[in-house]
């Protein structure tokens, strides 16, 4: 407490003192939001940034520029120092997230409150860099735990949290908490510091081996973006042969779920066929989870949610999810959708 | 920070061949000098090898050849190092730990009919990462530091006691014990999985079960599968009971367990409501797809399974919901009593199971006013083909 009140009192009269800034705009920020925003305050007093003497006007311009945008500050200012980590950045999914979920039939159909409080909260990460590196201490400490990464990777349609925390290496981390014994996210996925987070990443969310702007990956290319992960981040603790075979059954499991998936998408296109179900129905890629059939939405947690689990859940070495969440429940989806498959069928019939 | 670590690794390495030339370890002749090994996987494999510098083991002259035994054999089996390996050393640790269910994981496993259901090549991805447990130490004690100290934070049964089929980690971090330890993070103050199921540090984790060991079976068996006599169940009851004195009075404590037992005993009677539904339902012979056209089921044979050892795959959609009903809800019900998760008994067990059986006692309605005109129910003796 007394070491922060030296703090305070130390950046106050240094805020006041320092000539390098524009010294009324910085004094104008603080004479209110030290008193208004304390918790902002003393979060960038304890800063680097704080540190390093950038302060409100650096990131925000001035008040009226602030204002109007709701003071956001898009990743490019922030580029102005931190430049290679914006040019990585830009290379990852996470610089179209927000472009994509603008593109989505489902956010564009949800309520505007809804789209705010559901979609936007995690895919505006294309244009905050706070969406990781919390305003206004900005740490990569925090920013480097798993939990940084959780606020969005969690929950039905992405459990990466679940996966990497009921994998040997999440285990391993949270009992331990030393990120050279385990890998945390970061370990893999932002390799070295890199802000390119889809490093050595093959596939979308969906499982499609595209690039960020959706154009499809040859074998060639997909074996180039793995290699680097394999070989410079597997290989610190693991022997070449057993990561590749364990890289290897996570293919053989993601071509597995699929054929599950594939045979319940023919259940469903057989009945488009026969005239029980109208035709044209979404299956997949762009379906809605409102306003279709049944037989459609237990599809859709199959391919939104179980299929996911199983192969991404291999991938992420989670048995747990690869097994129980994913390939059980995809073949339980399986079951059912054939069960609805036979119902509509017979009372079509009684229609004719 | 690199080079610090590095310069450590140094400093450890020479001592270690320093330690080397004075007193050679017995095992040195005719076989590879730890040196050789370091050589290479100190550059290839460093975060395995900081892990071991680290740990005990390098402290004590336990090096990659004393497990591994050379690097052909170390290849030949992937570079797994089995339990009668490490029982050379840690000769009570195995013998404790063989009295335990942990060393028939993977024996049990391989006769279990969910397992043979699954495509053989990705079996390993599923349901040998756990019960591999059975083949090797350093499932609980991570590779290289195998420490022993991270080996009894919860986190680590966690991995693979989590999940629909048997939440333990969750229905403890649900009970009272977890939070209590998760607050204050100190072991004489609220029971971690360890202090009950491997108290004063025995390696044989079935210590004081006295009730259904075997996921969802109701009656509780030995290692070889025969139900064990009342006076056994007694002597284990007992032995939990010691453990729970540690803060519990013997009447508070006894009471706690005999209730688990009584929900147990509705959890099953539940169970049983649903089974009759779904047999109804094959005497009328409206199960589909029918017996007769599934493949047979790969230890019971073309014949009706509800409950261990049902299958998830290519079944009725009745009896997949049953499926839900006894492998996920049921289980979480009577274990949860054991583990004081409300949460679990309650709104992720018991309330899931009257769900189940609300489905199940819908789909057959439906099933026989929307099929019953088409088929003949079966007369007595028929449905086995």
């Amino acid at each position: 407490m007394i070491k922060k009140v030296i703090l305070l009192g130390f950046s106050v009269l240094w805020a006041f003192s320092a000539p390098s800034w524009a010294e009324e705009k910085i004094g104008d920020c603080l004479a209110c939001h030290q008193k208004d925003t304390p918790g902002i305050f003393k979060s960038w007093v304890n800063s680097k940034h704080h540190n390093s003497a950038v302060d409100c006007i650096t990131c925000h311009k001035s008040h009226e520029e602030a204002r109007p945008k709701k003071s956001t500050v898009e990743p490019h200012v922030c580029a102005q120092c931190h430049a290679k980590q914006f040019e990585q950045f830009q290379k990852g999914r996470h610089s179209v997230t927000w472009d994509r979920m603008k593109e989505h039939r489902q956010y564009q159909i949800l309520p505007d409150p809804l789209k705010k409080a559901l979609c936007e909260r995690c895919h505006n990460i294309q244009n905050k860099c706070n969406g990781c590196h919390t305003s206004h201490a900005f740490r990569p400490e925090e920013a480097k735990e798993p939990e940084a990464c959780k606020k969005c990777h969690t929950g039905m349609a992405g459990p990466h949290d679940e996966m990497y925390a009921s994998s040997i290496h999440g285990t391993i981390y949270a009992s331990e908490k030393d990120a050279k014994r385990a890998p945390t996210c970061a370990t893999c996925h932002m390799y070295k510091g890199t802000h390119n987070s889809s490093f050595g990443v093959i596939y979308d969310s969906l499982g499609e081996a595209v690039d960020k702007s959706g154009k499809p990956l040859s074998p060639q290319d997909q074996e180039k973006i793995r290699q680097p992960l394999v070989k410079e981040v597997c290989h610190q603790c693991h022997i070449p042969d057993l990561t590749l075979e364990r890289f290897e059954l996570a293919d053989q499991v993601k071509k597995e779920a699929r054929k599950v998936l594939m045979e319940a998408e023919k259940t469903i296109r057989d009945l488009e066929t026969e005239g029980v179900l109208p035709k044209g129905v979404t299956l997949g890629q762009g379906q809605l989870y409102e306003g279709t059939s049944r037989i459609e939405s237990l599809y859709y947690r199959m391919f939104q949610f179980h299929n996911v689990y199983a192969w991404k859940g291999a991938y992420h070495f989670s048995a747990d999810f690869a097994h129980w969440y994913g390939w059980a429940h995809l073949q339980m989806s399986l079951i059912e959708i054939k069960e609805e498959a036979r119902k509509l069928r017979e009372l079509a019939k009684g229609k004719k | 920070m690199e080079n610090w670590s590095k310069r450590l690794v140094i400093l450890f390495l020479s001592l270690g061949l320093i330690t080397c030339a004075g007193s050679p370890p017995k095992q040195s002749e005719n076989k590879i000098d730890p040196g050789i090994c370091m050589g290479c996987h100190i550059e290839r494999t460093p975060g395995l090898f900081q892990s071991w510098v680290e740990s005990k083991h390098a402290q004590n002259g336990v090096n990659c050849v004393t497990c591994h035994t050379d690097h052909e054999a170390a290849y030949g089996s992937k570079a797994m190092v089995f339990p009668e390996k490490c029982g050379e050393c840690h000769g009570k640790e195995l013998k404790e730990f063989q009295k335990s269910r942990h060393s028939i994981a993977f024996e049990r496993m391989r006769i279990q009919g969910e397992y043979l259901g699954i495509p053989q090549g990705i079996r390993s991805q599923f349901c040998e990462r756990c019960h591999i447990v059975e083949k090797r130490c350093n499932s609980c004690h991570a590779s290289h530091d195998f420490s022993a100290k991270a080996a009894r934070e919860p986190e680590v049964c966690g991995n693979c006691h989590l999940g629909p089929d048997h939440p333990h980690k969750e229905m403890y971090e649900s009970s009272l014990h977890g939070i209590v330890y998760k607050l204050s993070q100190d072991p004489d103050r609220a029971p971690r999985c360890v202090t009950c199921h491997m108290p004063g540090g025995t390696h044989d984790s079935s210590f004081g079960i006295a009730q259904g060991p075997v996921g969802t079976r109701a009656e509780v068996v030995d290692l070889k599968e025969n139900p064990i006599s009342d006076e056994d169940k007694h002597k284990r009851r007992e032995e939990m009971i010691q453990i729970c004195m540690a803060c519990h009075s013997r009447r508070f404590a006894s009471e706690q367990l005999v209730n688990a037992d009584q929900i147990k005993e509705e959890a099953f009677k539940l169970q049983e409501k649903g089974k009759e539904v779904i047999r109804g339902i094959d005497k009328e012979g409206l199960l589909y797809p029918p017996l007769s056209e599934r493949s047979p089921h790969p230890t019971e044979g073309r014949q009706l399974v509800l409950a261990d050892p049902q299958l998830y795959i290519g079944t009725s959609h009745i009896e997949r919901l049953f499926f839900t009903m006894f492998k996920f809800h049921n289980i979480r019900v009577w274990k949860s009593g054991y583990h004081f998760s409300p949460a679990y008994i309650h709104r992720y067990g018991w309330f899931e199971m009257q769900m189940d059986l609300i489905d199940i006692q819908d789909e057959a309605q439906k099933l026989k006013a929307i099929f019953k005109k088409n088929v003949q129910p079966k007369g007595k003796g028929e449905d086995r083909p």
